[in-house]
């Protein structure tokens, strides 16, 4: 029902999982009947600029989301869980030694700017962590030299995950399986503001830390951020406890919620490609 | 024998057309001792042939059938005030309203308890006006021949005692009887919540209990909450579900069609009857239904309880039983208090229960109960192709209709929003393709495009050139 039910290959992650064949593809992502949920957030799951169909079910990562939009009068509600706990679920962690930190700047999304210091915020990383670090950037700031460079000459490793795509062009079936990989190189997950990235991380078996300026979109309201902070104390810090990020992630990110395929299946509408 | 006229009887009425039985009374009469009065319109398929009690009815014609049926019996035709026996136990399981004759006075209890040898046992049977059947039926029903006069309701029994039972689901037509003492018990709650269910609908247990010899009772008037013969539900309420959530709140007797006092405490099910031990326990499986906690886990949101649960039903010995009909003991175990019928039906009564009962909110806008039906059997890992369901149980009440008419209105609002989303999404690809065309077309006309094209020709012809060597 809406293209943002592809992004980061959010559709293919979840059509393996249900053994659809053949497996859609970039150009032809499968259609779901409802809005996935695409990233981890305090309001409703949904984005809010986005129109949605009456009747068309909201299908979200967590029991907290869904209660949370059905006090906000959503009522075709499901817990599906998230993408990513899928994905872990389907891929085994080799085991491979890990090292370093992978850290997530906070971004915008496309159109939106962030305004902060970036050199406050490398020096606090140096200051921090103590191996060596990758920087990941949304394509929007690796798109932009200077910012690039910035953390470059700090030392850091600095990657990008691709486009997430959108409106059914330069569709990614596996941004996440890249990002998994990545995640599982390193022995930290860390953002100045807590968010997927960190959730995806603590899940992956990263250790989580969320510190430093949190930046700040054009225009924001802070309010919400300094909610996000008061709610989820057990994420926030340089050190926090994994047990307890760990246990904060699942529940979070649905991992504890996953739907077997003949539900997902009868729930998308794909019972006829299965 | 011949038939004992004693005054006030009634030349030309019968009440046989509709006697009291019902098979949870069978066994309480079979416990009658000593001496035996039966008062009132009693079936007489609940008697052997050779019984000895003495019968006392109103109406010539029925004592006339009695006397044939029963040689050894004594019948009394009249009203109560003219008897002078005593006896050991006087049976009145159809209550005192219906032994007044047009020529007499109005019976009340004191007419049975003045013909009680010392110590005797009186079994009185009594309807509840706040019962159940009578809380889910339709009003309106005609008055009754049988109700030339509206006598005082036999007060209710003192409901705290253990001894008083609890009868459904229709006084005059009980199929299962459950003590206030075993009612009051949680521990026995999904026991008596099954077999309040499986006594099912007024009107129709007794053909379900299956007591030999006994007729199905016929589909009575909208007034007594049995279901009618007519397309639409005779009852406003599923009295069955609202019986279920009266033992489930722990207030099944207040709400009982009728009550049985002066019986010895016990509980008939299935027609078999049940005894407290000594220590106050009955030989009964212990715990709560798979419905119950199935609605309960949906009432949470707690779906993953709710998969374990349906997976743990689908894929053992319970597998096919109505969800209402399985208990989850107190040590996990799931057992079975009635035969299978099917995993289809079994699921779909499960979809309808759970969309009826308004538990279905933990479902996105599931279209209709087989929707429902099946996605309950995907959350179990199994995908069930159309055609694999049979259709919904038809609607018990009213109200059912009502939430149909409500959901069937969502169910449209959706779909035209849907439509309206289609009709968005259809114009702007028209709209893409178009553009596409056009770029097409514009690309086609260069230089390098005619070129190309020349060249797919040009290995056309050479390929056709070549298959004709």
């Amino acid at each position: 029902m809406h293209h943002a039910n592809h992004y980061y290959g959010h559709s293919h992650v979840l059509a393996r999982h249900c053994g659809l064949d053949p497996l859609p593809t970039a150009d032809r992502p499968a259609r779901l009947h409802g809005y996935l949920q695409h990233g981890w957030n305090v309001g409703d799951g949904m984005a809010p600029d986005h129109a949605y169909v009456t009747g068309t079910p909201l299908l979200l990562w967590s029991e907290r989301t869904r209660r949370r939009a059905w006090s906000m009068g959503r009522r075709e509600t499901y817990v599906v869980g998230s993408p990513w706990a899928y994905l872990v679920a389907q891929t085994p962690d080799s085991g491979a030694p890990r090292e370093g930190t992978i850290w997530y700047p906070f971004h915008g999304w496309e159109g939106q700017h962030v305004v902060g210091d970036h050199e406050r915020l490398i020096a606090e990383i140096r200051a921090t962590e103590p191996g060596p670090v990758t920087a990941c950037l949304y394509w929007q700031e690796f798109a932009m030299r200077g910012v690039r460079r910035r953390y470059e000459r700090a030392g850091f490793r600095v990657i990008c995950h691709g486009h997430r795509g959108g409106r059914w062009r330069d569709l990614d079936p596996h941004f996440l399986d890249r990002q998994l990989a990545e995640l599982r190189r390193h022995r930290r997950v860390a953002s100045n503001r807590l968010c997927s990235a960190v959730f995806y991380g603590a899940l992956a078996g990263c250790e989580p830390a969320v510190y430093g300026d949190p930046m700040h979109l054009e225009g924001e309201d802070m309010a919400l951020a300094r909610q996000v902070r008061r709610r989820w104390p057990q994420m926030h810090g340089a050190k926090v406890d994994v047990a307890t990020a760990y246990a904060t992630a699942v529940g979070e990110l649905g991992a504890d919620r996953l739907i077997p395929p003949a539900e997902m299946r009868r729930l998308f509408g794909w019972e006829s490609t299965a | 024998m011949t038939v004992q006229m004693i005054g006030g009887e009634m030349l030309l009425w019968s009440d046989m057309d509709d006697p009291v039985r019902g098979a949870a009374l069978a066994p309480l009469v079979a416990a009658a001792t000593g001496r035996v009065l039966v008062a009132g319109p009693h079936h007489p398929d609940l008697f052997g042939t050779d019984v000895t009690h003495d019968f006392l009815v109103r109406g010539v014609p029925d004592a006339t059938a009695l006397a044939g049926r029963f040689g050894s019996a004594t019948v009394w035709c009249g009203g109560p005030e003219k008897l002078t026996g005593r006896y050991d136990t006087v049976l009145a399981l159809d209550g005192v309203g219906r032994l007044s004759s047009v020529e007499g006075i109005d019976a009340d209890v004191g007419h049975l308890a003045a013909v009680l040898a010392p110590g005797g046992r009186l079994m009185l049977g009594a309807a509840n006006p706040l019962g159940v059947h009578r809380l889910a039926a339709a009003p309106g029903d005609e008055p009754a021949d049988a109700r030339w006069c509206e006598p005082d309701p036999v007060p209710a029994p003192a409901l705290g005692q253990s001894a008083v039972l609890a009868a459904f689901p229709h006084p005059t037509t009980p199929a299962v009887v459950l003590s206030a003492g075993l009612l009051a018990d949680p521990r026995y709650r999904g026991f008596a919540e099954a077999a309040v269910a499986r006594a099912g609908m007024p009107g129709m247990q007794v053909a379900r209990a299956g007591t030999p010899g006994m007729q199905v009772a016929r589909a009575g008037t909208p007034g007594d909450g049995r279901p009618g013969d007519g397309a639409a539900p005779a009852a406003v309420l599923d009295p069955v579900r609202l019986a279920v959530d009266a033992v489930r709140q722990g207030v099944a007797v207040a709400l009982a069609p009728g009550w049985i006092s002066g019986a010895p405490e016990c509980c008939v099910v299935d027609g078999r009857m049940l005894t407290p031990g000594a220590d106050g326990t009955w030989p009964v499986p212990e715990g709560r239904t798979l419905l119950d906690h199935v609605v309960a886990a949906a009432r949470r949101r707690d779906m993953p309880r709710v998969r374990t649960l349906l997976t743990r039903w689908r894929g053992g010995p319970a597998a096919g039983v109505p969800a209402g009909q399985v208990l989850i003991m107190p040590d996990d175990d799931l057992v079975a208090l009635s035969e299978p019928g099917g995993e289809g039906a079994a699921l779909m009564a499960l979809a309808a229960d759970l969309m009826r009962g308004g538990h279905a909110t933990a479902w996105p806008a599931p279209d209709g109960e087989t929707g429902l039906a099946r996605t309950l059997a995907a959350m179990t890992g199994v995908d069930l192709p159309d055609g694999a369901l049979p259709p919904p149980p038809p609607l018990a009440a009213r109200a059912d209709l009502v939430a149909q008419g409500q959901r069937l209105s969502r169910r449209v609002a959706a779909l035209e929003a849907k439509l309206a989303w289609f009709e968005n999404a259809l114009t702007d690809r028209d709209a893409a393709l178009a553009r596409a065309y056009q770029v097409n077309r514009v690309l086609a006309g260069k230089p390098v495009a005619r070129a190309g094209a020349a060249a797919v020709e040009a290995v056309r012809l050479l390929r056709r050139a070549l298959r004709r060597r």
